[in-house]
């Protein structure tokens, strides 16, 4: 970390303990003069810094509040300075963890414009959504090939037709643009799920689906939530259960912690967001059991 | 000459790195499918695997996902054309297979805020006919003579003035953004103690002691104190204080340098190696003559002017200032004696110092609005603006909306790119030619287009933005109701 980084780091850090306290407060309604002038002077620093800091900034948090259009829930100041908070609290979790692993450093690998690399008319095509009346939503941000995670598109449309959740199926190969990493934050894909969840209020639940097509001995499926922080205990819990009854085997986090839709859209226990990682679906005993349990884990959480 | 000839012989090995791109000519993290795809090529194909075995050392992936590196055996000047054909051939042949291209540049024009980047880098290694140890000294001269002249070599070959989708001011962007190549230095013959070696960054533990060598100090080739090997040339081999390269056989002494862009025209790429090999024997022939090399003054403001203008500079001798023109047709004319010994013959533009960038000409840039992109690069993307004629939003679901003139739109300043490029049997990418820039406002709705007839309203960075919202909120005002 070079001292321009550090420095950058180091705003965020002091920005959270501000926001946290700020948070309290309000809380307590009790808004501290001084302490909202002081939080204020702290995001006016990354103006001086670098140019480009103000985009670190766009990345971190919630495009919505940028946008300005919040649901009735999570729209009074309390729970904006929450989401403020929450985006801070898993930024700093993300590189304090690079810090001393070899982990990419996302804060400082953001692209400094906001760029895209299809054009917009492209992308508005990308996107298949399918509507629902559950407030969960299934995304399959791989199903496209080539690259494509297989079988997930079939699960996906299963699963929602069988319940009623929301689906978003991608349209476009990761090839072109991955839903799953933070560039995409400016794609259809995730602007709906931004749209269902901070607008809307439609949504509680959000489950990342994907599939590798190596066999492992150990376990049929790999559930992310970012150590933690993008979910509810008892929404895993229970989740381990369900597939645990239909004879799959679940690990929690052995090689994926979740990528960016989970890391960025999730806001418990508002909305929850959880990885599954299936391991050899294109093996149909695997697929209806990954189907059945999912289908019965939607139909059973109480959200 | 000839008796320089009949008792050295050269040996030139390449390590390029490329870049996979989709067919909108964007960086696709795909290194590894294409490897896959690659070993499986191999692996059905003897014929292929055995020219495989014939040029290439070994394929391979680099840190960033998207990049992928062949590496080919030191091989006779003769041959490296054919490696260098086939080595790219048969990574864009897999790539094909995944729908993918590859592209052949050191920078991507738009995905590289600088990084990643990539490089040509030029191995010469010297032999004696007779299998004999080489001195120490011959190494020392063939480096300093080829470093002497970086400078020229770098204007012959910078080709990257576009990062991250602006002309960046600079002719070689690769080698001004690079935090890898750092300068070297003049290479001296030092006895080194054996002592506590640094490994900078290179393994958990932060130092290593060696006792394997019995003598307690011996003659080494220092080009940089610490024995860093990432330089923009270093000296390679057991007898230099490079610490991965103290068990390495003697057979694999050689002269690295980095310097060089990628080249979309293999053309370019044999006759900057035919050069260097030239000048490796020009060094070589000043030892025969008892001639001293000594560092060129100025070399490294040189080096620097090179990497800023390219072949436009102006390089300082003493305390004239000559063009990098001059510069470099003194250096060709001056090797082209080595050059006929070695029977070689520059055969692309660059012997009427014409460099690629020259002879194809810069990448044109298309930008739609000014303000905007000057809005975009001070960071203030928040933006309301006030349309200038109809206009249509696209919304998230891909429905079109129709906008009224004079509507006022808000959100977020965002911009897409096409590119168009030249290249070859939808396999290679070899450069870009264009690229087109268009700014559209993501709304809470979808997107909508902007013209340069629209007017904009108010441009806020985010900093202000959340400045804003916080302040409001003391004032105990509701927030976005």
């Amino acid at each position: 970390m070079n001292f321009r980084e550090r420095l950058k780091y180091l705003n965020i850090v002091r920005l959270y303990s501000n926001i946290n306290r700020l948070e309290e407060s309000l809380r307590r309604d009790k808004i501290d003069k001084a302490l909202v002038e002081r939080t204020v002077q702290r995001i006016k620093n990354f103006d001086f810094l670098e140019r480009d800091v103000s985009y670190t900034l766009l990345w971190v948090f919630p495009l919505q509040i940028f946008l300005g259009k919040f649901g009735k829930k999570i729209g009074r100041s309390v729970n904006f300075v929450r989401i403020l908070r929450d985006a801070l609290e898993k930024t700093i979790v993300e590189n304090t963890r690079s810090l001393w692993s070899s982990a990419k450093k996302e804060l400082f690998e953001v692209a400094k414009h906001f760029d895209l690399p299809l054009p917009v008319e492209d992308l508005t095509r990308g996107v298949e959504f399918i509507g629902g009346n559950k407030p969960v939503l299934l995304t399959a941000p791989h199903s496209q090939a080539p690259m494509r995670d297989e079988g997930v598109e079939e699960l996906v449309r299963r699963v929602a037709k069988a319940t009623g959740a929301y689906a978003l199926i991608s349209r476009v190969s990761r090839t072109f643009i991955d839903y799953n990493r933070k560039i995409a934050r400016l794609t259809p894909f995730r602007r709906i799920i931004e749209k269902l969840s901070l607008e809307e209020n439609k949504i509680r639940l959000i489950l990342d689906i994907h599939s590798a097509p190596r066999s492992n001995g150990e376990y049929d499926v790999e559930i992310g939530v970012f150590g933690g922080l993008s979910s509810s205990r008892t929404l895993v819990v229970e989740l381990f259960d369900k597939l645990a009854s239909h004879g799959l085997r679940p690990i929690l986090e052995r090689k994926y912690i979740g990528g960016d839709i989970i890391r960025y859209h999730s806001l418990p226990p508002f909305i929850n967001a959880i990885q599954l990682e299936f391991l050899n679906l294109v093996k149909a005993k695997k697929r209806r059991a990954a189907e059945k349990a999912l289908i019965e884990y939607i139909n059973s959480i109480n959200l | 000459m000839e008796s320089l000839l009949s008792r050295y012989k050269f040996r030139v090995g390449i390590e390029e790195e490329l870049f996979i791109v989709n067919s909108r000519g964007f960086l696709v993290k795909a290194a590894e499918p294409v490897s896959k795809v690659l070993a499986n090529m191999l692996r059905e194909s003897s014929e292929l695997l055995e020219i495989a075995r014939k040029f290439l050392f070994g394929l391979q992936w680099e840190p960033n996902p998207s990049q992928i590196e062949y590496v080919t055996h030191p091989l006779p000047i003769e041959a490296i054309r054919e490696a260098i054909i086939f080595g790219r051939e048969l990574i864009a042949k897999a790539a094909k297979k995944l729908g993918l291209l590859i592209y052949v540049g050191s920078m991507h024009p738009v995905q590289s805020s600088p990084f990643p980047i990539n490089g040509t880098h030029i191995n010469i290694s010297v032999w004696r006919r007779n299998n004999r140890k080489l001195p120490i000294r011959t190494l020392q001269y063939v480096y300093n003579n080829i470093r002497n002249h970086l400078p020229e070599l770098i204007s012959l070959s910078a080709n990257t003035p576009i990062c991250a989708g602006e002309y960046s001011g600079f002719m070689s962007s690769r080698l001004r953004f690079s935090r890898v190549l750092k300068k070297s230095s003049f290479a001296k013959l030092r006895r080194m103690p054996l002592s506590i070696v640094p490994r900078s960054k290179r393994t958990t533990f932060k130092y290593i002691i060696l006792f394997n060598k019995p003598k307690k100090q011996e003659y080494k080739l220092v080009a940089h104190e610490t024995g860093s090997r990432l330089l923009d040339i270093t000296p390679r081999g057991p007898i230099t204080n490079i610490v991965e390269d103290y068990r390495k056989s003697i057979r694999e002494t050689r002269i690295e340098i980095r310097v060089f862009d990628n080249q979309s025209d293999e053309r370019f790429l044999i006759d900057l190696i035919k050069i260097t090999l030239a000048l490796a024997l020009e060094g070589l022939h000043k030892m025969i003559r008892g001639e001293r090399i000594k560092e060129k003054s100025n070399l490294i403001e040189n080096r620097d002017r090179a990497i800023r203008d390219g072949i436009d500079a102006f390089f300082l001798f003493g305390n004239e200032e000559i063009s990098a023109y001059e510069a470099v047709e003194e250096m060709i004319e001056r090797v082209s004696e080595y050059l006929d010994a070695l029977g070689l013959k520059l055969e692309s533009p660059l012997a009427k110092l014409q460099p690629e960038i020259k002879y194809y000409g810069m990448p044109k840039i298309l930008d739609e609005n000014d303000i905007l992109r000057r809005l975009i690069l001070r960071g203030k993307n928040i933006i309301r603006v006030k349309l200038g004629s109809n206009r249509k939003l696209l919304d998230y679901f891909g429905n079109e909306i129709n906008l009224p003139t004079n509507s006022v739109v808000g959100g977020i300043l965002i911009r897409d790119y096409k590119l168009k490029w030249v290249g070859d049997d939808s396999k290679i990418i070899r450069r870009f030619t264009e690229i087109r820039k268009r700014y559209w406002v993501m709304t809470t709705d979808g997107y909508v287009r902007l013209m340069s007839n629209d007017e904009i309203i108010e441009a806020k960075s985010a900093a202000e933005y959340l400045s804003e919202k916080l302040e409001m909120m003391y004032l105990n005002e509701k927030i976005n109701d």
